[in-house]
């Protein structure tokens, strides 16, 4: 792998032993790092290629971005806060919007683990199960605390009152 | 003013006696000599107190609480810190040698400025190589699209913010507490800005993802935050999407950890005090809603 995109999707303190793994395993590979806008300076000493997501909100694949999908890298390092790479499903699916011929995530045990086409896919409708469940579970939920508000609001007062 | 004003370095320790002393052995060695030391610590079970004070630094206080009281040990350190300028560390990190003399030039340069979150790098990076600094924005307009919370393991904060903001909530305990004090330094009229070329040194362990203590504190402390401190509407649509996130996170991980710490931000919510912040402030800061969801399994 020559050309390598890597995702910054955790802090900097993971991020430095990424690279340090990258660098280990693949001495010689170019590497171009995306970042949102307020990581963009700090990126710099990662990597002369820094590129910046256009949008504010989460990566995700709704949310493409059109300067990326004119390149083609080997792979695309998606670094994860966790083992097993729960919660990053979003940026998966931004993956799908790269021209890249491999995915891999890396853990916080500096393990680089392929990423198909098809297990993002297999994820996503997992998920979606999941999110419609969540969805109906938040609707009751909020309906709860949305009744119970004017107690808890109460709550508050007698708390600080009591701190008082 | 003085060029080189006192700058107050408040740590809280807890049982993490060698990184402690590596942390004041570094802090003794910074280009920046007006330096005041406030060690606060937790109760340490390891002998830390004894180690510390061994060290027979002329330029250090110790404080030591009767138990375990969280980021309100924070708060005691800087109540006793006399310094214009508060440097926040953790027991495990520790500041380049020329960052808080960075840190006092930006906060000269910039009066609006209440916060400087330093750029937190791997301990391995401090081992294995020089600091690779990147450049800050000088001369440049903050970004003003979306604002910001800051680094609680390498931060510098001006007293007279701490002032009027106020420090951390002692009700949250552990994690978040940055969060919920950026939300009120905002609000009182400054800014909290990174500097990616004022750099300290973290020694996280982030491979120990087996405990349940960082997502359920998260958890309840992100509940705790929106109820404290967001207005109106903005409060209920950050509330739904914690609520389903709760319950989609604690299906695709196996997990009730995310269940038990909404049920105790719900039951417990009477230790908290409700302040909305402006609206336009909500609206534009980036609050890392998922950062609990990703800690775990």
């Amino acid at each position: 792998m020559k050309n390598i995109l890597v995702i910054r999707c955790t802090n900097l303190q993971h991020l430095d032993k990424v690279f340090e793994k990258l660098r280990d395993e693949l001495p010689g590979a170019k590497t171009a790092l995306l970042t949102h806008r307020h990581g963009a300076l700090a990126a710099e000493a990662y990597t002369e290629t820094v590129a910046v997501y256009p949008y504010t909100e989460n990566y995700g694949y709704l949310r493409p971005m059109k300067s990326l999908n004119a390149m083609n890298f080997d792979a695309v390092v998606i670094p994860v806060g966790n083992i097993s790479g729960s919660g990053f499903l979003n940026v998966f699916l931004f993956t799908l919007t790269i021209k890249a011929a491999s995915r891999y995530t890396c853990n916080t045990a500096l393990e680089l683990k392929p990423l198909s086409r098809a297990k993002i896919i297999g994820l996503l409708l997992r998920n979606t199960l999941y999110a419609t469940v969540s969805g109906a579970l938040t609707l009751a939920a909020g309906a709860v605390l949305l009744a119970g508000w004017p107690v808890f609001t109460l709550l508050t007062k007698c708390g600080k009152a009591l701190r008082q | 003013m003085s060029d080189t004003p006192l700058v107050s370095a408040v740590i809280v320790s807890y049982n993490r006696r060698e990184d402690i002393v590596e942390t004041l052995t570094m802090l003794s060695r910074q280009n920046y000599k007006n330096i005041e030391i406030i060690v606060v610590d937790n109760a340490s079970a390891d002998g830390s107190p004894v180690m510390i004070k061994e060290l027979g630094l002329p330029n250090l206080r110790l404080i030591q609480m009767e138990e375990n009281v969280g980021v309100k040990a924070y708060n005691s350190g800087f109540e006793a810190a006399r310094g214009e300028f508060i440097l926040i560390l953790d027991d495990d990190s520790f500041p380049a040698s020329d960052a808080i003399g960075k840190m006092v030039g930006k906060f000269n340069q910039y009066p609006t400025v209440g916060v400087v979150s330093f750029n937190v790098k791997d301990y391995s990076t401090f081992k294995n190589a020089p600091a690779t600094t990147a450049s800050s924005p000088d001369g440049q307009p903050f970004n003003d699209d979306y604002i910001m919370s800051f680094h609680g393991a390498g931060a510098g904060v001006r007293r007279e913010v701490l002032e009027k903001a106020g420090g951390y909530p002692e009700e949250f305990f552990l994690y978040f507490n940055e969060t919920d004090m950026a939300l009120r330094v905002w609000n009182s009229g400054y800014r909290v800005e990174s500097f990616p070329d004022i750099v300290c040194y973290h020694k996280s362990a982030q491979t120990n993802r087996t405990s349940q203590r960082g997502p359920f504190y998260y958890t309840r402390n992100i509940f705790w935050t929106i109820w404290k401190n967001y207005p109106g509407t903005l409060m209920w649509k950050a509330t739904s999407l914690m609520l389903f996130y709760v319950f989609y996170y604690s299906l695709e991980q196996r997990t009730l950890v995310y269940i038990r710490a909404l049920l105790d931000a719900v039951v417990n919510i009477g230790k908290i005090t409700r302040a909305p912040i402006q609206k336009s402030i909500a609206k534009r800061f980036r609050m890392h809603f998922k950062t609990p969801f990703t800690m775990y399994s």
